[in-house]
């Protein structure tokens, strides 16, 4: 076996990601990511899978079992003696990630154009993944007999207290979401991160979806709304699907695929509630830096983008 | 006046220094994160300009949102505490309902666009 071209990828704050090329035998080198937890898992329950690495592994391995569109998973290794931490290895797939590119590359005029429905479909396939079983049973889910919806409307909650300062336009929006919380019809695996910015982009459209540390059981309009949420439109407030295009197209390919009907007041209703999540994942981001847990100028600075999401929900709630 | 350059001029050149000779020479993460800095250094440059115009209208409005009566704060970090302190008290008023009221519900989202519209000019003029 030979290993060459290791080199670091820019991401994964609390993991590190490396690509690595690995031949076996005489056969053409595999162009691999490998993903390792240098130290033991310490990061908050809002960013770690509960099933941890191996979990993220297993996960992995079922979704592209169900034909979704993730990076093909090969080994995993549970020894820190190894390589100084548990890691796995998975297919390195080409493309383009970063939201300002996918909008902007010349290349990629086509890509922006399929993209809505081909989310909407991989998206749908991802749903189908059974989550009653032992291979993902374990995934995080609400507790004590509440609804999706009632579980993350407690985290907006919890937010709201662990704010610095007052933060009157979260209480408005939480007060909004919890005194209209959708029933909660189906119960599927959830991304959980399903944004433009988490998935690999090439000329042909989609190509992966990454970042599965978020994913759990819940409601399936959480994921489609999510996509859709004003942050993660990056500036082009007009194109809700992920700032490449309108709803219906990318609401449509899901239903084809996934035959299930959307509740379109209920996917308005977890847009909302994805504009107080950002909120709260931002209180969380600056109380660390002034805790001193993680220094870094970025968590500083992320805190005044409080204003960012405030524009977001006064508009949403104005619409109402 | 004071001494030149003013706190303004001192962030200008840190900045400039910021863009121009370090951020040329990183790469990766620690290139993201000479730009964060820079960024951060052009809030605290728009704050010092706005502040001393913006945050008394602010407190105005709010003042009159929630009934205060009496003089306003002579200074800015005095302002700076009195909104904090009723900006508090309308969460509480929000928590208990009296928002979901049409009346006072027009009148709260018209302070808080006075107060998104002042922080966004601060923070990311061009979010919008």
């Amino acid at each position: 076996m030979g290993v060459a071209g290791l080199r670091r990828l820019v991401g994964g704050s609390s993991r590190q990601v490396w690509a690595v090329d690995v031949a076996l035998g005489d056969a053409a080198p595999l162009p691999l990511v490998l993903r390792i937890n240098p130290t033991p898992v310490s990061v908050s329950s809002l960013t770690a899978t509960a099933g941890g690495f191996e979990g993220e592994f297993r996960l992995l391995r079922a979704v592209h079992a169900y034909g979704a569109p993730v990076p093909a998973p090969h080994w995993s290794c549970e020894d820190p003696e190894v390589l100084g931490g548990p890691f796995y290895l998975m297919d390195r797939i080409e493309g383009e990630t970063i939201p300002r590119r996918i909008y902007r590359a010349e290349d990629l005029e086509a890509a922006r154009g399929l993209l809505p429905e081909q989310l909407g479909a991989a998206l749908a396939r991802i749903h189908r993944a059974d989550i009653s079983g032992d291979e993902l049973g374990w995934l995080p889910g609400p507790t004590g007999g509440r609804s999706s919806p009632e579980e993350q409307v407690e985290s907006i909650e919890r937010g709201l207290s662990a704010s610095p300062g007052p933060a009157p336009v979260l209480a408005l929006a939480h007060r909004w979401l919890a005194r209209n919380v959708p029933p909660e019809r189906d119960r599927t695996l959830v991304h959980g991160d399903f944004r433009i910015g988490n998935v690999i982009v090439g000329p042909e459209g989609l190509r992966a979806v990454l970042d599965w540390e978020l994913a759990h059981r819940g409601d399936p309009h959480e994921d489609l709304a999510w996509m859709c949420t004003k942050t993660w439109r990056f500036g082009r407030v007009d194109r809700p699907v992920g700032g490449l295009g309108p709803r219906e197209p990318f609401y449509r390919a899901y239903e084809k695929e996934s035959g299930r009907s959307l509740d379109r007041d209920a996917l308005r209703y977890w847009e909302v509630l994805g504009s107080a999540k950002v909120a709260v994942v931002w209180i969380f981001q600056v109380q660390a830096w002034l805790s001193g847990a993680n220094r870094s100028v970025e968590q500083a600075a992320i805190g005044r983008r409080k204003a960012e999401t405030e524009l977001d929900l006064l508009e949403l709630l104005e619409e109402l | 006046m004071g001494d030149r350059p003013t706190k303004s001029e001192l962030l200008e050149a840190v900045r400039r220094f910021l863009d121009e000779d370090l951020l040329p020479e990183l790469e990766g993460v620690r290139r993201f994160h000479a730009r964060v800095a820079s960024n951060a250094l052009g809030i605290v440059a728009r704050e010092i300009e706005q502040e001393p115009d913006a945050l008394p209208v602010r407190y105005a409005k709010l003042a009159a949102l929630m009934g205060r009566a009496g003089e306003a704060p002579s200074d800015l970090a005095g302002l700076d505490a009195a909104v904090d302190e009723l900006e508090a008290s309308l969460c509480e008023r929000i928590r208990r309902g009296d928002a979901d009221e049409a009346a006072f519900r027009a009148e709260v989202f018209a302070y808080l666009r006075e107060s998104v519209g002042q922080r966004l000019a601060v923070a990311n003029p061009t979010y919008r």
